[in-house]
């Protein structure tokens, strides 16, 4: 049997062992199964991990980018910080300023080493000094006793917050002398409930120097005024002792003729005097008003005539000088003492002077009187009188017009560019 | 009787002016008792000849001025003060308001102006 056994036996290991090989191919079938549900699965896995990568690396550049784009703003920022302090410390510096600091919450107030030695050198620089304390109320103590009240009224201003900048000029005693400071204080903080201002700022400046150019520079305007004054004032006595003069000279005479043209030279003095009185009195010495001038020259030299002539003077303002008031002065006085002399043989009448502003803006001079009308002057007696007026006319480039009707009319027209 | 005629002190350190004002004055028909060209001569011929009226120019020759010599004559001798002034400026005026004049004249004067300055003076 063992034989047999044997000789079947190979075809029975056969059986076996192919039995045993389809086992393992099966297995090994089942494992490649596995194997490939695996690989499908770590596929899968890497696919989704690739995904998530891909996200997030697109979270992250976004990020990045956000973080680029907030870091070059702030960049910027801080450059325009840098800028505007470098600006403002260049105004400082350049303008040799010195800086204040005010905390009012505090009560404390601080200067820098500039502002400590322009206030006085009273006060230390560089370093935080009670409001109250001894030190300050010296410092106030040393400003100008004129200046105190102007200085307090702008600190009270900005302490209680009823504006947001002040600027106060007062003088300091710094080194023995009066030191000019302009000082600006603003308020750059405020308690959010109160609005009470708790921190200022301040900036100082030394103006002495130019207070003083300042004061040299009135002095020798009030200088000017005065001597100018002084001129006019001479000028003018000069023309009454020129009046007084005539006027005795006058007395010495018997022709009435040459009575009479001394008695018209007078009034052209008169004219004269008064153009400098006018010039006196007025404000910048240069020029006055031509109409209150206008009124009392023809007022007197009507009056100084003897003639009681009724006279209405109707003017209007004009801001004029002398190179202007001279020759109309004169030309008034000729026109009036033509008429006081021509016009009113048969006792007094009137004589109207007006002086108005035409469209162009050239003025208008009318000297009219109310006689019997006189006609033209007969050849020869063309006296002094009438050269002076057709002289003064030509000098201010004017236009005359002569109109007899029943009485005479004068009118005078003077360009703008005579006075204006 | 007729009354004697208003007399009249002229003062003016200017020789010309104050002749010939003191010409127009007798002209009105008044009494010229001297002409002073100093503060000090004025009062001293106010005091001596005690007249109505003085013409007073206000700068004079010498320290004190003519509001010094009206305020001086005004309290020992109470003549009406007439300002003859070359300046219209606020502190002359301000100086002869002191005085309480009777008249402001403003040089250049001329025509009838002293005249109805007198005449004023006199009646009040």
């Amino acid at each position: 049997m063992r034989l047999w056994d044997r000789l079947i036996s190979p075809s029975r290991q056969l059986r076996e062992l192919n039995a045993r090989l389809q086992a393992t191919v099966v297995e090994q079938a089942r494992t490649a199964a596995l194997l490939r549900d695996s690989e499908a699965q770590v596929r899968a896995v890497n696919a989704e991990l690739e995904r998530r990568v891909t996200e997030r690396t697109a979270d992250l550049s976004a990020a990045n980018a956000q973080l680029v784009e907030a870091l070059a703003e702030r960049t910027t920022a801080e450059t325009a910080m840098r800028e505007g302090e470098t600006r403002l410390r260049l105004a400082v510096e350049s303008a040799k300023m010195g800086v204040w600091e005010m905390d009012f919450a505090r009560n404390i107030g601080r200067l820098d080493a500039r502002a400590a030695a322009m206030s006085g050198g009273e006060l230390p620089a560089e370093a935080w000094i009670p409001l109250d304390g001894r030190e300050f109320a010296a410092w106030v103590a040393n400003i100008h006793p004129d200046d105190i009240p102007i200085r307090a009224e702008a600190v009270r201003a900005i302490r209680e917050g009823a504006t947001e900048m002040v600027q106060m000029e007062y003088r300091v005693m710094r080194n023995g002398s009066w030191a000019w400071l302009t000082h600006w204080r603003a308020v750059v903080e405020r308690d959010a409930a109160t609005g009470a201002p708790t921190r200022a700022v301040g900036v100082i400046l030394d103006t002495t120097e130019r207070a003083q150019v300042e004061e040299s520079l009135r002095d020798a305007l009030s200088q000017r005024d005065l001597l100018l004054r002084e001129v006019y004032h001479r000028v003018k006595n000069n023309l009454q002792i020129v009046d007084g003069l005539l006027m005795l000279q006058s007395r010495s005479l018997e022709d009435p003729k040459a009575v009479d043209a001394l008695t018209e030279l007078r009034s052209r003095v008169y004219a004269l005097g008064l153009v400098h009185a006018q010039l006196m009195a007025s404000r910048n010495l240069e020029t006055f008003d031509i109409a209150p001038f206008l009124d009392e020259l023809i007022h007197n030299v009507v009056a100084g005539g003897g003639l009681s002539a009724g006279v209405t003077v109707e003017v209007c303002p004009l801001e004029v000088g002398l190179d202007f008031a001279v020759p109309l002065g004169l030309l008034v006085t000729e026109l009036v003492t033509n008429s006081l002399k021509h016009a009113f043989p048969k006792g007094p009448g009137h004589i109207r002077v007006g002086l108005a502003r035409g469209l162009e803006g050239e003025a208008l001079l009318t000297v009219a009187d109310d006689g019997p009308g006189r006609g033209p002057e007969p050849t020869g007696e063309r006296g002094v009188g009438a050269s002076i007026i057709s002289g003064l006319v030509r000098q201010l480039s004017a236009t005359i017009s002569v109109e007899d009707d029943g009485g005479r009319t004068t009118r005078i027209v003077i360009p703008a560019s005579e006075f204006a | 009787m007729i009354p004697p005629p208003a007399s009249v002190l002229v003062v003016d350190d200017e020789f010309i002016i104050a002749d010939s004002l003191s010409l127009q004055v007798e002209d009105l028909g008044l009494k010229v008792c001297g002409t002073a060209a100093t503060a000090q001569a004025a009062v001293d011929l106010a005091r001596e000849h005690r007249p109505d009226i003085v013409l007073m120019d206000v700068r004079l020759k010498g320290e004190a001025d003519g509001v010094d010599a009206a305020l001086a004559i005004h309290e020992s001798v109470g003549a009406k003060v007439i300002f003859i002034t070359g300046s219209r400026e606020p502190a002359t005026m301000a100086r002869i308001a002191q005085d309480h004049p009777a008249g402001v004249l403003f040089k250049p004067i001329y025509g009838q102006q002293l005249r109805l300055a007198i005449e004023k003076a006199l009646a009040s």
